[in-house]
């Protein structure tokens, strides 16, 4: 545990000397959130505060994990990491963990949503949280462990997160789109996060309306982790 | 003792190590020396535990995660963590935090303890990577072209450190230089295409080959030695296995007064390598 928090201690003191990083992070989270709640007209409602709580955190930690791991790769830390007493279990909890600390900006999304729009608050939000990052974590652990070059990853990364947008029903009601289309969502996780999420948050649902796509997200979450803890070559 | 036997990688249709052998006791420095490409940082991967092997086998004392440590030439950080706080890291990472300070001090990075890393020079980041190396106190340590592109203070201070370090541990130092293998390994194993071509003592290598010593000088060529001597661009170059007396027979004919640019060049690694391949060694490899 101490080697885990040696790194993620240094991960932070990193990443706060370069302000601009902090600053590049709270500008996406509030122009993502900005941009639907008002330039879509529809204000602050519900529903894209609990879409988009759950969307960052996810986004997030694909990214984290992905460029974290290929950035390494790139300057030589990796090796130097593998080389050193450092456990593969270790290093991946370390990458969780870190890829977990956007969820920072879910309750920032959260708050401002409880003030400004009548929404419902559950404690099972908190899983449904933890069990998206930890699906995407896998997917960012995946992604980097097919790639030893952070720019061949960006393009392929971007292109999924791109898609994973408006794949997922984070606009718009499944619902609403092509038959085709609800098909695709059904293999991305962040579907099942928004969807609970919305039934947590927008319908005040519990345990029970939650519970298909809570199984769902688990299955995606131990699926995609274990093949890319597998895949990792640490 | 660290012992590789007939170790083998392939790339796709590349055979990037074919049948290397090779044995690093503790107290010794040995080279890898060969060309950019010879497979050199291939074979310290695969002797670090970090790369699979597609044939031969590695021995060590205990495992290679424990008593092996690597330290590679391309590892470049833009870290905002200042020297003291990266090898803190890299002490805890390798559950040896007391040994922090003495590795600090014994490597010379002392007065760069606050320094960020981004910051240092190529001579301290080359210090700094061999700190974190020795923080695992491995039995031996695997450097790879420790003193590329090191101006000649660094390398010296580079060099001065991996020999202390050797007088209590085994280390293998990949090179392309046979300049810089001579001055620091006790043994050497030139290596091309992944395969040795040539291994031993660098003075007992350089011995037995015969080769001359090489005088150049602007100037003239000396009339005594105009039949043995080649000309070109105003140089003339002579191969002779007594210097000293070259030098003798220009000071006493007043000779040497004529003579600019007079250089004499040890044989060294370098005719090693031509007279076992037939190839000059380029050195800009």
């Amino acid at each position: 545990m101490k080697k885990i928090i040696e790194l993620l201690k240094s991960y932070l003191l990193d990443t706060l000397r370069t302000p601009i990083q902090v600053v590049y992070g709270l500008i996406m989270v509030l122009g993502v959130f900005g941009l639907t709640g008002f330039l879509l007209g529809q204000g602050t409602t519900a529903e894209i505060v609990a879409s988009y709580s759950v969307f960052i955190a996810s986004y997030a930690a694909i990214s984290a994990v992905a460029y974290s791991i290929t950035g390494e790769k790139e300057k030589g830390l990796y090796r130097m990491y593998r080389s050193s007493k450092l456990t593969k279990k270790e290093y991946v909890i370390e990458k969780v963990l870190m890829a977990s600390l956007p969820l920072a900006f879910s309750a920032l999304i959260i708050a401002v949503g409880i003030l400004t729009t009548p929404i419902q608050l559950s404690i099972l939000i908190v899983p449904v949280l933890i069990l998206s990052v930890l699906a995407h974590s896998g997917l960012g652990l995946i992604a980097a462990a097919y790639f030893d070059n952070h720019s061949e990853m960006q393009k392929v990364v971007t292109i999924f997160l791109f898609a994973m947008i408006f794949l997922a029903p984070v606009f718009y009601t499944p619902g609403m789109l092509p038959e085709t289309v609800q098909l695709i969502q059904k293999a991305v996780p962040l579907t099942y996060g928004v969807e609970a999420m919305r039934t947590l948050m927008v319908e005040g649902g519990g345990l029970a309306e939650i519970q298909r796509p809570l199984v769902l997200l688990t299955t995606l979450a131990v699926a995609s982790f274990a093949l890319g803890y597998r895949k990792l070559d640490f | 003792m660290l012992k590789a036997k007939n170790l083998k990688k392939n790339f796709g249709e590349t055979q990037a190590v074919d049948n290397l052998s090779l044995e690093v006791e503790k107290g010794e420095i040995v080279g890898l020396l060969g060309p950019n490409g010879a497979g050199k940082t291939t074979t310290m991967q695969m002797l670090s535990g970090l790369m699979n092997l597609d044939g031969g086998e590695i021995s060590v004392e205990g495992s290679l995660k424990e008593d092996v440590s690597v330290v590679f030439q391309e590892t470049e950080y833009g870290s905002k963590l200042k020297v003291r706080e990266f090898l803190k890291m890299m002490s805890v990472l390798n559950e040896n935090e007391g040994e922090l300070n003495n590795i600090i001090r014994d490597v010379g990075l002392e007065e760069f303890e606050e320094t960020f890393v981004g910051d240092l020079s190529g001579g301290n980041k080359k210090k700094m990577n061999m700190a974190s190396g020795l923080l695992k106190n491995p039995n031996y340590l695997l450097l790879d072209e420790p003193m590329a592109g090191l101006d000649p203070r660094s390398r010296k201070s580079v060099r001065d450190s991996i020999q202390e370090f050797s007088n209590t541990h085994g280390v293998l130092v990949s090179t392309h230089s046979m300049d810089e293998a001579e001055k620091l390994c006790d043994r050497v194993i030139i290596v091309e295409d992944g395969k040795e071509i040539v291994s031993g003592d660098p003075d007992k290598l350089i011995s037995r080959i015969d080769s001359d010593f090489v005088i150049r000088a602007e100037g003239n060529v000396p009339e005594r030695y105009k039949s043995e001597a080649t000309v070109s661009e105003g140089f003339f170059e002579l191969k002779t296995d007594q210097p000293h007396e070259f030098i003798r027979k220009m000071v006493d004919s007043g000779e040497i007064d004529k003579l600019q640019n007079l250089s004499i060049e040890k044989p060294g690694l370098e005719e090693v390598f031509f007279k076992v391949t037939g190839r000059r060694y380029e050195e800009d490899n």
